[in-house]
């Protein structure tokens, strides 16, 4: 099984996009949010902008035992979780795909006004292409990439 | 919101499942973001510093920042699920996660 990522052309080199949608407690309004493919990132973590757009509360949520604030896009953040997470993709073949995290981080400027963090964006980290038991796989030279299952035998 | 807009709503949360909306909003906003990446150039050279929101590959709202933007739909009761919105970095900054 494959999904398809987007390779795409940004501050001049080329990055790798993808389209997911989040379903867990205090996310109230769940929808098709960009996610950055981030394997520098040990988990996916939605930015500020995502988190205006889904409305999560964030006096809602937790803070994680480990890892509090987190350095991102040379800001400090605090970390919050959102505990049983479901993602959802597309495959290739256009079908819906769901994978489930144990959390997703949540990232809220520690100071400073979050509008100015509004064009970074959220990412899809190692914990999903780990616990989703992808490969990933991404070639500059044809600007295809894509995260593949490969069949269980 | 057109009255088009509200009555295609409307007929989709009456006779899809939750899975068939889910399913077509991913792909509907994923060719909405294919577009803009399509015109990253163009779009981030008109708009610096804006945020922008792209629906049916088309911008429909350009506005000073993404509350202003999202505040602007709420107000029309338009369904932003399938609605790709971008806030477009300045010039001169970039982002290294």
């Amino acid at each position: 099984m494959k999904i398809p990522l987007r390779v795409h052309k940004q501050f001049d080199e080329l990055m790798i996009s993808t389209t997911a949608t989040i379903k867990a407690l205090h996310v109230r309004r769940p929808l098709p949010l960009e996610f950055l493919v981030d394997t520098g990132s040990p988990w996916m973590a939605l930015a500020p902008r995502d988190v205006k757009k889904t409305n999560i509360p964030i006096q809602a949520l937790k803070k994680p035992t480990k890892y509090v604030t987190i350095l991102f896009a040379g800001a400090k953040f605090w970390r919050y979780l959102l505990t049983n997470a479901s993602v959802y993709v597309v495959d290739e073949l256009s079908k819906m795909v769901k994978i489930d995290l144990p959390m997703v981080s949540v990232l809220w400027p520690t100071k400073g006004n979050p509008e100015e963090f509004d064009s970074i964006p959220s990412v899809l980290g190692c914990d999903f292409i780990t616990i989703g038991e992808f490969d990933l796989h991404f070639c500059p030279s044809t600007a295809t990439a894509f995260l593949e299952k490969p069949e269980k035998q | 919101m057109s009255k088009a807009s509200y009555l295609t709503n409307v007929l989709k949360y009456l006779t899809m499942t939750e899975e068939e909306i889910l399913l077509k909003d991913l792909k509907d906003y994923e060719k909405n973001a294919e577009w803009f990446n399509g015109k990253y150039a163009e779009i981030t050279k008109k708009y610096e510093g804006k945020t922008v929101a792209v629906k049916d590959q088309r911008i429909v709202a350009v506005k000073a920042t993404l509350d202003e933007t999202l505040k602007e739909f709420e107000l029309k009761k338009e369904d932003i699920s399938s609605i790709y919105i971008a806030t477009i970095p300045e010039k001169a900054i970039a982002f290294i996660l």
